[in-house]
């Protein structure tokens, strides 16, 4: 009786153990916020008739922040977070062809111009985050933020504004842009029909990424 | 079955015509002051649309091909292709890739249309032929479950023929496996909702051109037996299943299922009943078959509101129309206007005296009567020009199939598009891409055409209508009864 109790403490001190450092190992890996549904991305341009924009409603990709960090625009700091860098990393990845100008020949036009075949997607790499003022509680995170961004197979370095602010409980919302660039930059010429119509290079990226945590199981 | 509105003609009207032709309906609508309703005919593309659209192939299969299997061939085959810059034409971008049918004469019928398509005797082989992305099934309808729902889990779009199925069961199996398949495009051959006019003319109507809406009005009638030869007695149930109420919904599902849906699109109301009467009355019709060759339904929708239809393969007097009738105006939708047999449906407004005018009316009158006073002009006149023929052209010349086919293939590829995109972003969320794809920057890429939800509400009403039809008496429509849970 009395080995049997002894073997049952072991046994569950052995899983208190195993439970430790599981608990210990999760708490040391990174948090991955996933892509959700909800995003929006759009383009404008400009022409010498008229502007013209184009939409997205998919934006793919995560975004990774260190070990204990956690992001809440309803608090004042960030979680685990020292100074005004925070250690993020992100990669966001948008359908060439789930961007909608309204009109398919435009659709078309800059689908081709972006090589959607062999370049099907936007990519974009964060390198750099850091807050660009301290954080009044309440209000979104503003971080000045630095990535490379990959158009038709092209990838250029571009710096922008991010704002971060909570979507829902698991949820962050991610505004971006607007971003300036050079079509020609990224080797995409500037659609022009018969000579009359022409768009110009320069054209603006703006985006609301929503990201969020892994659903949870029930009872998590 | 569908309706016949195939191939319109071009139409050059001047002043002999004019005189020639009072007697046509288009003449008598002019004289009787009836103002028709065109669509725009401009292509809604500003400066930027560079290209008319997409002409991508996509690859499609058909099941069943009878005689409405080899119009759907025949008219993927002409569905635009499009041209390279220089001009050279594209191929057809609804190429037919594999046909099916379990009567191999059939097959030899239609091969001349699909030359290069696959054959086959058991749709399950032509489903798995991994290169058929749509799947039009035109087999008769009592057989559209099983196929439907087969090519639906094969991951294939489905067009499926109106009605979707003899029984309110087949209907609503099959409106639930396209409801839950939102990575593939379903489209019921409700092909008067792909028709541009009646879309455009519709927005009249849904904005109050016609006041308060007091009734409604269809009728089909067509001399024809609906007997087929057949070489042997087998050969001969099958093909003349349109004969034998075991396998035919009669005139109410094959012909009437168009006319209700359409009614209801006009009212955007479902009918709470349906009183149906019908016989076989033609001597020459009685042959053995149990459906009746002439009916009549009426349509009870909510607010007193009723809708008359009248059907027959014993007459063809005054053919086919569509009317709705308001305190404000009246509004007819008939596909054999000017006295042309293959001119496109159009629509005629038909003002009262009283009737209250809306800024959008003021408008109308003056874009669209406009050509009409021009018309009225130059028929005073003794030459033609081209502004003549700017007043009669018609804006959409092609038949309906061909606008439902056309919204098919777009549609089909739109929904492909979300559904990849989609998923290769967030995961397999069915519910999440059911919500994105009816995002409006989604719905924009789309053409519109009649989807499960419409398909299995035409349906039922049409199989109820039958039922009053054999019993002779009404039939409620409880409004659960068009929910698909």
């Amino acid at each position: 009786m009395k080995r049997t109790h002894s073997l049952t403490l072991r046994l569950f001190n052995i899983g208190l153990v195993c439970l430790l450092v599981a608990a210990t190992a999760r708490a040391a890996e990174p948090v991955r916020y996933k892509a959700r549904p909800g995003s929006k991305v759009r383009i404008d341009g400009s022409a010498n008739i008229h502007d013209w924009s184009m939409e997205g409603t998919i934006i793919a990709g995560w975004f990774e922040v260190p070990p204990g960090t956690t992001i809440d625009s309803s608090q004042a700091g960030i979680g685990g977070m020292s100074g005004d860098k925070l250690n993020a990393t992100a990669e966001v990845s948008i359908p060439v062809d789930s961007m909608h100008s309204g009109k398919q020949g435009m659709d078309d036009v800059m689908q081709q111009a972006m090589d959607s075949k062999d370049h099907p997607r936007i990519i974009y790499k964060l390198t750099d985050m850091t807050l660009k003022q301290p954080h009044t509680a309440g209000t979104p995170f503003e971080f000045n933020t630095k990535g490379n961004l990959s158009i038709n197979g092209v990838t250029k370095p571009v710096s922008m504004l991010v704002t971060v602010e909570n979507a829902d409980k698991n949820k962050l919302k991610i505004i971006g842009g607007p971003v300036d660039i050079n079509m020609t930059d990224y080797k995409v010429p500037p659609p022009t029909k018969f000579g009359l119509f022409t768009t110009k290079p320069d054209v603006k990226i703006s985006f609301t990424w929503i990201v969020g945590l892994p659903k949870l199981g029930p009872g998590q | 079955m569908s309706q016949n509105e195939a191939n319109p003609g071009q139409n050059d009207f001047t002043r002999r015509d004019f005189i020639r032709s009072t007697a046509s309906l288009g003449s008598l609508m002019l004289l009787m002051g009836g103002t028709p309703i065109y669509a725009d005919d401009t292509p809604k593309q500003a400066e930027t649309n560079f290209v008319a659209e997409d002409f991508t192939p996509v690859n499609f299969g058909v099941i069943g091909c009878g005689a409405r299997g080899k119009e759907i061939i025949q008219t993927l085959a002409l569905l635009p292709g499009g041209a390279q810059k220089d001009g050279t034409p594209n191929p057809p971008n609804a190429p037919v890739v594999a046909i099916c049918d379990n009567y191999k004469a059939s097959l030899h019928k239609v091969q001349e249309y699909a030359p290069k398509a696959q054959q086959y005797q058991d749709y399950h082989k032509l489903l798995e032929q991994p290169d058929v992305e749509c799947i039009v099934v035109a087999t008769p309808s009592h057989l559209h479950k099983d196929i439907v729902i087969a090519a639906l889990q094969a991951g294939k779009h489905v067009y499926c023929e109106a009605p979707l199925a003899t029984t309110v069961e087949d209907a609503l199996a099959i409106a639930k496996a396209a409801k839950a398949a939102p990575k593939v495009n379903f489209q019921a051959g409700l092909q008067m909702r792909s028709d541009p006019g009646k879309e455009f003319v519709l927005k009249f109507v849904h904005t109050g051109a016609v006041a308060t809406p007091v009734m409604a009005r269809s009728q089909w009638h067509k001399r024809e037996s609906w007997r087929k030869a057949a070489p042997t007695p087998e050969r001969d149930k099958e093909i003349n299943w349109r004969l034998d109420r075991t396998t035919s919904p009669g005139l109410a599902g094959e012909i009437g299922v168009h006319q209700y849906d359409l009614v209801c699109w006009m009212l955007g109301k479902k009918p709470t009943a349906i009183t149906g009467f019908g016989s076989i009355l033609d001597p020459s019709l009685q042959d053995g078959r149990d459906v009746a060759d002439t009916i009549q339904t009426i349509m009870q929708f909510p607010g007193k509101v009723n809708s008359y239809f009248d059907c027959t393969l014993a007459n063809s007097f005054d053919g086919e129309y569509d009317m709705i009738y308001g305190t404000g105006a009246a509004i007819l939708f008939r596909p054999e206007s000017l006295g042309q047999p293959y001119t496109p449906a159009k629509a005629w407004l038909f003002e009262e005296v009283d009737s209250q005018n809306f800024g959008w009316e003021v408008y109308a009158a003056k874009e669209q009567f406009y050509k009409e006073i021009g018309i009225t002009l130059s028929a005073g006149a003794s030459h033609s020009t081209d502004s003549k023929k700017k007043m009669v052209d018609v804006p959409f010349q092609e038949s309906t199939l061909h606008y439902a086919l056309k919204a098919f293939r777009n549609n089909s590829k739109a929904t492909k598009i979300v559904a990849k995109n989609f998923t290769d972003s967030y995961g397999d969320d069915p519910e999440g891409l059911v919500a994105e794809l009816a995002k409006p920057e989604n719905l924009k890429e789309r053409l519109a055409a009649a989807g499960y939800k419409e398909g299995y509400e035409a349906t039922v009403i049409a199989i109820k209508a039958n039922e009053a039809v054999l019993k002779g008496e009404k039939v409620l429509l409880p409004k659960e009864i068009f929910e698909i849970a």
